[in-house]
């Protein structure tokens, strides 16, 4: 199991409150670039309103990732995350010019292409490889400029094979908790009814609802906890599932992409399925880059780095047109935050994708029934 | 020879006396076809051209002859999206014109097959945008019944201009004799402001030219360009990575389902997909190379094409796009409140203001009316030609630095400015300033607004003058920022701001108050949640 666990996440979640509303170029207000995510929950009932949303921004594939046997998300972050602490979902991001990371327009040498560069190999990958896979990008085929070989590998802290392993290790043992069965039943039950929804709000929120009393008060709103068959069951299941994330041994943010889809998925996997599965493999330096409608694509106008003339699945490089390029300097919110240009004009495109199928144990996905299982272990091993 | 910007103001000055209804360049006696960029018959230079001019004995009769033909939906050669992208709706407007319906009338739009070849230098995504199609439903299509409401005997279609750096608009339909090619229509507005069509009946010897009564394609695109209502994240229904269709779409079959099924398969059976996530992308460098022409065609594209006169807005229309608004997005919370609910963005640009999140279960606004792409693109590309500064674009903004669209204070201010507009373009921008400036006692709030204002329009501010008005600003505007996003924590200040979504909305009916208009269904707001 890795040991680098997403501990690290509660030291960015101490100044998180602040960033909602910060200014950040032109250093007014908080001062506090360095620290511009969102929030985390409070709540239960606040993870349930962040694991809804980022249900919902997976609804429209979750068919074809139950049949495929994977996880997806986009490399781009949420809205909400700026400045130092881009990069939040196994994937970092940078403009580059002439060989060089820029943030700024002014630094962009114009004689020489502009640019985004996507790194999604894993922080903790071997350090030998930085000096081999630098040599690569440097070649004239990929950034066509000596590049360093620190700008291989990704920095944040939990960007790493060891986080993501220990995240899928901690949701297979995560136990489940009744008070979030509660919440998530309460919460979803007031989504299908919004004219509920106020008063169910304050019947749960910040409430104990693993009391008897507690969950009485609830019931007698027409909550009831979803069953196997109901209409509401998967979207239940999910969501629950989800909240997981609140209570991994090592923590997550549950208000990124990745963490809580990663922990939906394989809780549901373990739980009703029984799938397990191993460490990512040290052969894996980095989560695949792909597109929605295909691992094996990227968006236009980006390309995959050439490593030993064979496309590299965790590195890309977009090259920004020239046009484009124009557009920056007209920008004055891109202008001195070209990562937040990257992030927008390609990032949101480029697609992560975490091959659970890879690591599954074979023959660990006993139950094959019901319609999460079935649709999820088609695949299986 | 293209027509001078000189003799486009010549029109402008005419224009603005309209009551006198005279006779628009055109009719005027000029019978001058080369000052018209736009070629005046059947085809432009496009890829619709490409095929058909020539050869119109190959005219599509339906939509599955228009996707061999053209190489485009189901029949385009790419393995991993077939570039069907859909649109849920249970409005029709078969007619031209939207009529509610209980049904699921999925919309698609059909982009032109980007296999990564055949692209030009800087414009990768060139062969998605360079020929679009639309398929709409209708309650009275011949098999709606079954669950196929798919009109495929009309095939409307935008090109993208070679030469002009234009669209042009062609509908494709059946002629009345079934064993001929079908009719092609080329629907054009031209420099006059008429529509005109072009319609080539297999049955008929000649191209008949007419000038429509009716606007056609320009009833919905005012600008004669793409459209994407929602174009960014949520992608209100669109098939996207938040949305399939609904499961009532088990009950459609045929071509429609056989369509709809390309934008996603909902029932996992391939991996194909075409997400409005992509198309965001594609309509984006779609109306910028057709604002700002193509980067290796000098003087094409909508504003070269308005700065000579070769179309009917003209700079003033132009200019509108700058103060007013032409076109409008529509835009939803999700995991954040528009941001256009609170500030101008234009206004606080480089101020890194962070949209913030929605309140509780209730999500709100959905589909408010905000500035559009169009209007943006347009702002940016005149900067870009150095028609405007980016100074005078922001103290534009700032006239009313809370409302990016329906500021009749910052609209009221377009009159003054394009009635002493100078025939030179390079002074266009001076006169602007000196507008502004004039009326800044009255135009911009006291204190650090005006400030800034004064600053961006002081012609000789120095760099670090400006940043420094514009810190203080942003100071004094985030500060009221957080005070208006603070609404979001109670009844009353969400009613509020329901108030003021529901003030875009009941203004863009206002904006398109006819019966064949671009708008998305608008649901008001409802109050005390």
């Amino acid at each position: 199991m890795g040991s680098i666990g997403r501990r690290l996440v509660g030291v960015v979640f101490a100044s998180a409150f602040i960033a909602l509303t910060a200014v950040g170029c032109e250093s007014v207000g908080t001062g506090d670039e360095e620290d511009v995510v969102p929030a985390g929950s409070t709540s239960p009932w606040e993870l349930a309103g962040l694991c809804q949303e980022n249900i919902t921004r997976h609804a429209g594939v979750r068919q074809q990732e139950l049949a495929d046997g994977v996880v997806r998300w986009q490399c781009g972050d949420r809205p909400g995350v700026d400045g130092a602490d881009r990069g939040q979902e196994y994937c970092e991001y940078h403009a580059v010019s002439n060989g060089k990371i820029i943030s700024t327009y002014d630094q962009i040498d114009q004689t020489k292409p502009l640019y985004c560069f996507f790194s999604s190999v894993y922080l903790d990958n071997d350090p030998k490889r930085d000096t081999a896979l630098a040599t690569e990008l440097s070649k004239a085929a990929n950034l066509n400029a000596k590049i360093p070989a620190t700008m291989v590998r990704m920095k944040g802290q939990f960007n790493s094979r060891g986080a993501a392993t220990t995240l899928v290790s901690d949701a297979m043992a995560v136990p489940t908790d009744v008070n979030d069965q509660r919440q998530a039943a309460c919460f979803l039950y007031g989504v299908n009814n919004p004219t509920k929804a106020a008063s169910l709000e304050k019947a749960c929120k910040g409430k104990n609802l693993a009391t008897k009393t507690g969950w009485t008060k609830v019931t007698k709103l027409g909550v009831t906890i979803p069953k196997e068959g109901d209409a509401t069951y998967e979207a239940y299941r999910d969501l629950v599932s989800c909240m997981s994330v609140g209570r991994l041994g090592n923590g997550g943010g549950d208000w990124r992409m990745s963490d809580p889809h990663i922990t939906q998925v394989v809780v549901r996997a373990n739980d009703e399925c029984g799938c397990s599965y191993n460490a990512l493999p040290t052969a894996l330096e980095g989560f695949l880059q792909g597109t929605w409608s295909s691992k094996d694509a990227l968006p236009p106008g980006c390309r995959r780095v050439k490593v030993a003339g064979a496309d590299y699945q965790q590195m890309t490089i977009c090259e920004v047109p020239k046009p484009e390029i124009g557009d920056l300097a007209t920008s004055l919110d891109y202008s001195e935050n070209l990562d937040g240009f990257c992030n927008e004009r390609f990032g949101t495109n480029i697609v992560l994708t975490a091959p659970l199928r890879a690591v599954e144990n074979p023959g660990s996905c006993t139950t094959k029934t019901g319609a999460f299982c079935s649709a999820f272990t088609k695949t299986a091993k | 020879m293209r027509r001078g910007f000189k003799s486009l103001l010549a029109a402008i000055g005419l224009a603005a006396t309209a009551a006198l209804g005279s006779a628009s360049c055109e009719d005027a006696g000029t019978s001058d076809e080369e000052d018209v960029a736009e070629t005046k018959n059947l085809f432009g230079e496009d890829r619709v051209a490409d095929v058909l001019k020539g050869h119109l004995d190959k005219v599509p009769r339906s939509w599955a002859e228009f996707e061999a033909l053209f190489g485009m939906g189901r029949k385009c050669a790419r393995t991993d999206s077939k570039e069907v992208f859909v649109v849920e709706e249970s409005s029709s407007r078969a007619t031209g014109m939207q009529e509610m319906t209980d049904q699921l009338l999925p919309r698609a739009v059909v982009t032109g097959c980007n296999t990564g070849t055949g692209n030009p230098d800087d414009e990768p995504s060139y062969r998605s945008y360079s020929l679009m199609a639309a398929l709409f439903s209708s309650p009275d299509a011949a098999n709606a019944a079954k669950g196929d409401p798919m009109v495929l005997d009309r095939v409307e279609v935008i090109a993208l201009d070679r030469k002009t750096g234009l669209y042009n608009f062609y509908v494709m339909t059946p002629s009345a004799d079934p064993k001929k090619p079908g009719t092609l229509q080329r629907v054009q507005l031209r420099p006059d402001g008429k529509v005109y069509t072009y319609t080539k009946d297999p049955a008929k010897t000649k191209t008949v030219t007419k000038v429509s009564e009716d606007r056609l394609c320009n009833n919905c695109h005012v600008n004669m360009g793409p459209l994407m209502n929602e174009m960014h994240e949520p992608w209100t229904n669109w098939v996207s990575t938040h949305k399939t269709l609904p499961e009532t779409a088990d009950t459609l079959s045929g071509e429609t389902a056989s369509i709809v099924s390309e934008a996603i398969a909902y029932d996992g059976s391939h991996g194909r997909s075409s997400l409005a996530n992509d198309l965001e992308k594609t309509m984006t460098a779609a109306i910028r190379v057709w604002n700002e022409g193509i980067s290796t065609a000098p003087n094409t594209g909508f504003i070269s094409e308005n700065m000579s006169g070769d179309q009917p807005e003209g700079l003033g229309g132009l200019l509108k796009s700058v103060f007013c608004q032409t076109e409008l997005q529509y835009a939803s919370s999700f995991s954040v409140v528009p941001i256009e609910l609170f500030v101008d963005p234009g206004a606080v640009a480089g101020g890194a203001f962070q949209a913030p999140p929605p309140y509780g279960t209730e999500i709100f606004p959905i589909l408010m009316p905000i500035r559009s792409e169009m209007d943006k693109r347009i702002e940016t590309a005149l900067i870009k030609k150095k028609i405007l500064k980016q100074s005078t674009v922001i103290a534009i903004r700032l006239i009313d630095d809370r409302n990016d669209i329906f500021s009749s204070k910052r609209c009221a201010v377009l009159d003054p400015v394009i009635a002493g507009l100078p025939t030179d373009s390079t002074a266009i921008d001076g006169w602007i300033r000196t507008t502004l400036r004039g009326q800044s006692a009255t135009l911009y709030k006291v204190g650090t607004t005006k400030t800034y204002a004064d600053t961006l329009l002081k012609d000789a501010a120095t760099t670090d003058e400006t940043k420094t008005a514009r810190t203080k600003y942003l100071a004094d505007a985030s500060t009221a920022y957080q005070t208006d996003i603070a609404k979001l924590k109670t009844i009353k200040g969400r009613d509020e701001l329901k108030t003021r979504s529901q003030s875009r909305k009941d203004n863009a009916r206002k904006m398109f108050d006819r019966d064949a208009n671009p708008m998305p269904i608008l649901v008001d707001e409802k109050k005390g949640t």
